[in-house]
């Protein structure tokens, strides 16, 4: 519980509406979508980036600690008010302003994506950053993660086309960083600093993004491998051919069996992968860069390879995608999922690995994503109310970690590391950087209390 | 185990995105996932102080329809309001005088709330609206499926009830082909009952013959709404013995809400195989477009247009869909309104408990209508009828609302 005379001056900034100690906001603010549960003492729901700033100067004098919040959806923790306090749930804040003189826009935090998504698509424009969570995670979320998604590959991720920010450090001064310019170096780069760092650094009020022309076509093409190397390999030669597909997907075996048991969707008999590949731009490039990539399927043992001709066939194609993780679900009660990413030449050898994990552990691994940008979602699959098997996957996520390192990748493509991986951050980060980051948390946040315990692992 | 069932959500936070509640609450507490939490926690022995947003739930079921793991948040919620809450006497005993036609009937009409209500009824017609004070919002009746919010439009109480006032088997004006049993359902018994003589009318142009078997009561809905399954139960059980599934071709429901409680409830509510009576039990708009040959007659449309409401009973609990609007586009222009299956904002007890709610769901209904032009709106569920002729008399819109089956042109 906080301080009486700390919930008073907290209400008078925001109004009695909208801060609550009610057990029931405070149960319905204690988690995100790792399961993860820790009650805070109140929650709050700012209406503007003054009344960030006036909770933020009472959080320091009071030194209790701030953890902000938009759906709550992320897959790290960072949402999770580890320490209690003050839950800060950004989701009132929904303002849209598109510019289309400059095709830029700006948003508030609470937005969620595919809404505004929807109103650029109105006037005839593209935000690309397109993660699977789109309906309902928010762009202040979707900021603090970097969020990336299935358009990766060719148009990048979030911080791709993050602008410029309003921010309040935790400190309460608002700051503005970026330009809303499409070039700008005067000083340093403090917008790239803060996308991705995960709500450690400041909470974003104002987010400025560019958009881009739509591509006039879409061309989708599914196409049935006999071995994983078969389409690791093909994803390796659309690179070389120099096509950039806006999307590459990769679904393993044990995906396409679960799917298969799930929907009854059948493939012909010996598929051991599936890719989905999206080319666009003009009608033309896009189908010029679909037939190749058809070729480049065959050419690489490919034994069924469909282009859709309608609207209606693409999504007849996605189906798949979409279904793998309720299908995974109903095979497998928890699944422990991992976003590495390794860089693309050495994706073939990360599939290969994570078979061998999956063999020494005696665990089912199921992969999937995001194979043009070399980002794998790892799903190993488990029941979650077995200490024993959730022991192993422990284990098998550490060597999946140190060979996703050896191989050049990334623990972390696109959800974070939040508090689940923060003991792992070492394994990448060298311990020089690590201090730097630890030094820059400091700066931003002396009295760390702003979402503390994560991305630094607390001993 | 209802709480291994409670911890299969994996959080992920997809039902946001399409809880209708959610999208206007904007709430944590108010969406599928701060539901589930909440039931959790009292499950976990946590005293939960307010139960309120729990039962914001419309039980439209969207929720798990998109649910990746296949949490059916419906049904949970449906057993949490055993735990959640004590059912105050008043309406125990109302629910308990529901088990007994005659009692309720007298309830009904006679009973001092009923006649404020009507007397506030008549008052809103004459554009002297009040509210109600909080005391008679405590008034048991209240709670009732006929009666909604303060200085809502109310279908009248009928001067006879459909039981009353047919015989228990109407014969067809040629000759019979099939005989379904009707369930009339309590809103179309005590007060909407043009909808059923509409029915009524048409199945005996249609040859099919119209058993009425006495003995039938409420579907048990508004009584499992409250988590009192031993009413329910109860309920279920007179039912299905009143209904005699086995000597018809169907059982014919005209509400939704009634449709799903015995097409899906029963079962589990008895916990024992009830025969073939899930199988029988169809939605009028089903029977007519699969069982009669009025889908092959050749009539031609008249020149009026209406436009089709999906009742979120009816489109996501029981998938009827095809068939209303082919039984429409029949007899009429059929126009196909902006987002038909989203909810009128009635949802059920969401119009009691939360109309602020309610009304702000309703506001892209009302504009769906409007925008679609057409002369009459048809729906299948007699509570979107009652708050969609509401809410478009609120917006000063005069326009039409009827039941599809009122549609029917033989």
């Amino acid at each position: 519980m906080i301080d009486k005379e700390l919930y008073r001056k907290l209400e008078t900034i925001v109004g009695d509406k909208f801060i609550s100690d009610s057990d029931i906001d405070r149960i319905c603010h204690s988690y995100d979508a790792t399961k993860q549960r820790a009650m805070p003492d109140v929650v709050i729901k700012p209406g503007s980036a003054q009344e960030v700033s006036g909770i933020f100067k009472l959080a320091n004098e009071y030194l209790i600690p701030v953890y902000p919040r938009g759906a709550a959806s992320g897959l790290t923790g960072g949402a999770v008010p580890l320490h209690g306090g003050i839950a800060l749930d950004m989701t009132r804040m929904k303002k849209i302003d598109i510019d289309e003189a400059n095709l830029i826009a700006t948003v508030e935090p609470g937005v969620i994506i595919s809404d505004f998504q929807n109103e650029v698509e109105k006037k005839g424009l593209l935000y690309p950053p397109d993660p699977a969570s789109n309906k309902f995670a928010t762009m202040g979320g979707s900021v603090a993660e970097c969020s990336g998604g299935l358009r990766g590959m060719k148009y990048g991720v979030t911080k791709d086309y993050v602008i410029a920010l309003e921010a309040v450090l935790p400190t309460g001064e608002i700051i503005h960083t970026g330009s809303k310019t499409l070039k700008s170096v005067s000083g340093y780069d403090l917008t790239k600093l803060f996308i991705g760092s995960e709500g450690t650094l400041g909470v974003f009020t104002k987010i400025t993004v560019k958009l881009v022309p739509p591509p006039e076509r879409i061309e989708t093409v599914r196409a049935y491998f006999p071995s994983i190397i078969d389409a690791a390999n093909t994803v390796s030669s659309i690179i070389a051919a120099k096509i950039v597909p806006r999307t590459l997907e990769f679904i393993d075996e044990e995906c396409i069996r679960a799917v298969g048991m799930y929907t009854g969707f059948a493939v012909p008999e010996g598929t051991k992968a599936l890719l989905l590949i999206e080319t666009d731009g003009s009608a033309e490039t896009a189908e010029r860069d679909a037939q190749k990539a058809i070729d480049i399927c065959k050419s690489n043992h490919a034994f069924e390879v469909v282009k859709a001709n309608s609207e209606a066939e693409k999504d007849a194609l996605w189906e798949i995608r979409r279904m793998i993780s309720p299908a995974l679900y109903a095979i497998s009660k928890g699944k422990v999922n991992e976003d590495v990413c390794v860089p693309r030449s050495n994706l073939t050898r990360m599939l290969e690995s994570m078979e061998k994990i999956g063999e020494k552990y005696g665990l089912k691994i199921a992969n999937f994503g995001h194979a043009g940008d070399g980002n794998i979602h790892v799903n190993i699959l488990i029941d979650p109310t077995s200490k024993e098997q959730r022991e192993r996957a422990e284990e098998a996520v550490k060597d999946i970690f140190s060979e996703v390192i050896d191989l050049d990748g990334t623990l972390s493509g696109e959800h974070g590391i939040g508090n689940t991986k923060s003991k792992y951050l070492n394994i990448e980060i060298g311990q020089v950087e690590l201090e730097l980051m630890k030094n820059i948390k400091k700066l931003f946040d002396p009295n760390s209390i702003l979402n503390p315990g994560k991305i630094f692992h607390e001993g | 185990m209802l709480i291994d069932e409670v911890k299969e959500c994996s959080k992920c936070g997809i039902c946001r995105s399409v809880c209708p509640v959610f999208l206007i609450a904007n709430d944590e507490v108010m969406s599928p996932r701060g539901r589930l939490s909440l039931i959790e926690a009292m499950l976990e022995g946590v005293s939960i102080s307010d139960i309120d947003t729990i039962r914001s739930c419309i039980k439209c079921s969207r929720c798990s329809v998109a649910c990746p793991v296949g949490v059916k948040v419906e049904r949970i919620v449906q057993s949490s309001r055993n735990i959640s809450s004590e059912i105050p006497d008043n309406i125990k005993s109302v629910f308990k005088a529901a088990l007994n036609p005659s009692e309720f009937k007298s309830l009904l009409g006679s009973s001092k709330l009923a006649m404020d209500i009507k007397n506030e009824h008549q008052l809103f017609c004459s554009g002297k609206a009040k509210t109600l004070t909080k005391n008679e919002e405590q008034l048991p009746l209240w709670q009732l499926p006929l009666l909604f919010h303060g200085n809502a439009y109310l279908p009248e109480l009928a001067e006879k009830t459909i039981l009353d006032n047919y015989p228990e088997y109407i014969s067809p004006y040629i000759k019979e082909r099939k005989k379904i049993a009707l369930f009339v359902g309590c809103s179309v018994n005590y007060a909407n009952t043009n909808i059923a003589d509409s029915l009524i009318e048409s199945l005996k142009k249609l040859g099919i013959g119209v058993f009425i078997p006495g003995g039938q009561i409420c579907c048990g809905a508004p009584m499992l709404l409250y988590g009192d399954t031993s009413t329910a139960s109860e309920m279920a059980r007179k039912n299905i013995s009143a209904l005699r599934s086995d000597e018809f071709d169907a059982v014919i429901t005209l509400c939704p809400a009634c449709g799903v409680t015995m097409k899906s409830e029963y079962s589990q509510l008895l916990n024992e195989d009830i025969g073939n009576f899930v199988s029988k039990v169809c939605d009028a708009s089903e029977f007519i477009y699969k069982s009669t040959d009025y889908m092959s007659r050749s009539n031609k449309p008249s020149d009026v247009s209406v436009t089709y409401h999906d009742p979120c009973y009816l489109r996501i609990r029981q998938k009827v869909k095809k068939e209303p609007r082919e039984i429409l586009g029949k007899s009429a222009h059929l126009i196909e309104m902006k987002d038909a299956d989203k909810c009128c904002g009635l949802g059920g007890t969401l119009g009691i408990f939360h109309p602020e709610i309610s009304t702000r769901i309703a506001e892209a209904k009302i504009e769906s209508i409007v925008d679609s032009g057409a002369d009459i709106v048809a729906t299948g569920c007699t509570g979107c009828i009652t708050f969609l002729k509401d809410q478009l008399r609120r917006h000063g819109i005069n326009k039409e609302v009827l039941h599809t089956v009122q549609m029917i042109n033989i």
